[in-house]
């Protein structure tokens, strides 16, 4: 008896595991900019350094940690740049792993958020890589 | 047996301060027939406020720590962070970084810290 309600208990917790880590696997931000893609490129490039993710690529997956309570990293993330005219078009793709499912957490929004910032950053600096030296007051 | 049980708690303190990690990255502006040889990290400075010499912006440069709160209380450093941002610069031929900037955020019991600058050539 007390063994038919454990091994039902188990099964229960093994099916809502899978059921969590089902639901949210897969997250996705998207951005549209009208620049060319070499600009659009640098700046998606930063962004997943800024989040914490290893080299200089735009598939990436963050080192994974272990911790004293919990664990950290494992997340992968794949930036995809497609040009559409004039105009560059980008696709964050956020993917949790199972190993060590719980404690990550999608990184796609941040990384959108990042390459917003470095995209208004770079702007002026772009001129000046390919001008002549400046002076600032 | 028992003596592996007995050291059992270092063992996971060492493994845990082993988990600090640092990346950086360096992203070149100029066009690829500008591109400078790299300088030494030592000799890059790192530059508050604003520049009165004329210089040329030559790329981006990035560091990134993450630390665990116990243990992990000796990385991620000031002091080690800016010498990864120095080294990344120095790939690009840089003599000086401007415009440092630093974020983090804190997840559980990990913290990522983040240093980054434009990197610059007098």
């Amino acid at each position: 008896m007390i063994r038919g309600a454990s091994s039902r208990a188990i099964s229960v917790g093994a099916a809502l595991l899978l059921s969590l880590s089902s639901a949210a696997c897969t997250a996705v931000a998207t951005r549209s900019y009208d620049l060319p893609i070499e600009q659009v490129d640098v700046a998606a490039r930063e962004a997943v350094v800024r989040a914490g993710y290893p080299g200089t690529g735009l598939n990436a997956q963050r080192t994974l940690l272990f911790g004293f309570f919990i664990g950290d990293g494992g997340e992968q993330i794949r930036v995809e740049l497609v040009p559409a005219g004039s105009r560059t078009d980008v696709k964050i793709t956020s993917e949790k792993q199972f190993a060590g499912f719980l404690a990550q957490q999608h990184y796609a929004n941040e990384i959108a958020a990042y390459l917003d910032q470095y995209i208004q950053e770079n702007k002026p600096l772009w001129e000046r890589a390919v001008s002549t030296p400046v002076a600032q007051p | 047996m028992l003596s592996i049980l007995k050291k059992a708690p270092w063992l996971l303190v060492a493994a845990t301060l082993a988990c600090t990690t640092y990346t950086g990255g360096n992203f070149p502006l100029q066009p690829a027939q500008q591109r400078r040889a790299a300088t030494s990290a030592d000799s890059v400075q790192l530059v508050q406020g604003p520049v009165d010499r004329t210089y040329v912006v030559v790329g981006k440069v990035h560091a990134h720590g993450r630390c665990n709160w116990f243990f992990g209380f000796t990385g991620c450093g000031d002091e080690q962070m800016q010498k990864l941002l120095r080294e990344e610069a120095a790939r690009l031929g840089a003599t000086a970084i401007i415009d440092i900037r630093s974020g983090s955020f804190s997840r559980f019991e990990w913290s990522d810290v983040h240093l980054h600058g434009t990197a610059i050539a007098y």
